[in-house]
């Protein structure tokens, strides 16, 4: 099964989902698209204007470009997802998810598919380690 | 054409040699990169699956592997290019990777045992009301 996972870029949660054998739907795969698409205009950046109008089937024109740039890339994987792991109150640093308006609106789009979902804390120390990756191991082999 | 990232946990005793030599021992057509973290691997999506399955097999929790949007030694990316200073995904990664070791150990120990967590309820009005009433 397709696994979405937020935050969309982590190591952690993609290397657990394909451990336990589903598919991560994860951020490299989008930006991967971008980056080697030779129409690509300025290459240093990945999100174009087009992004920012596909955007708009993800959240309204009064929303900042920025917050629509990043809801480009993560709502194609929403809509391919058949589950979802949401990982919250995850370090500020923890991947380039500093945008906390897309955040909301990420975890609130992934509500709105209902699909079964597994929200954790992140953890800090042994015995969440292993409340946190017991928990996804049942989830994910709760999907077979 | 698809980029894994390999990234060895911290407690590891493996090297990325060891883990280039034995995907060398593999026989396949691959650009390999030998870098800080691990390694980076590229090639055709079939074959870097297959060594991915390959790797985690061979050194299970001491490897953690992800899928890299760039392609190796990209300009857009690349120190050597961009005049030195971190790679843009390098914060996220210097934040995993302290999680890593206890991952792995946990990952090899196999004991995967859930925690009942009592969630934090809020303060009853009444404690408020007199707590109030007192100091006020």
């Amino acid at each position: 099964m397709k696994v979405f996972i937020y935050p969309p870029n982590s190591m952690i949660l993609q290397d657990l989902v394909e451990r336990f054998g589903h598919t991560p739907l994860a951020l490299a795969k989008e930006i991967e698209r971008r980056v080697n698409d030779p129409e690509l205009d300025s290459p240093p950046m990945n999100i174009t204007d087009i992004d920012v109008k596909i955007g708009l089937k993800y959240a309204a024109i009064e929303v900042p470009s920025g917050v629509r740039g990043r809801l480009a890339m993560f709502g194609p994987l929403i809509d391919e997802a058949e589950a979802a792991i949401i990982v919250n109150d995850f370090p500020s640093t923890f991947g380039c998810m500093a945008c906390a308006r897309t955040n909301e609106l990420t975890i609130y789009l992934i509500k709105q598919r209902r699909v079964p979902t597994l929200e954790l804390d992140y953890p800090t120390n042994e015995e969440e380690v292993e409340d946190f990756i017991a928990r996804i191991k049942n989830f994910l082999e709760g999907l077979k | 054409m698809k980029t894994r990232m390999f990234v060895i946990a911290d407690t590891s005793s493996l090297t990325p040699q060891t883990v280039i030599n034995y995907i060398v021992s593999l026989g396949k057509t691959l650009n390999i990169k030998d870098t800080c973290y691990g390694i980076m691997v590229e090639g055709d999506d079939d074959v870097v699956e297959n060594i991915t399955l390959k790797v985690r097999e061979k050194f299970n929790a001491d490897i953690f592997s992800k899928h890299r949007a760039y392609p190796i030694g990209d300009e857009r990316r690349c120190r050597a290019t961009r005049g030195g200073g971190a790679r843009p995904g390098y914060y996220f990664l210097q934040e995993e990777y302290k999680l890593l070791p206890l991952i792995s150990n946990v990952l090899k120990k196999g004991r995967f045992k859930t925690i009942d967590k009592k969630k934090k309820k809020p303060v009853d009005v009444d404690i408020l009301k007199k707590a109030i009433k007192e100091k006020v």
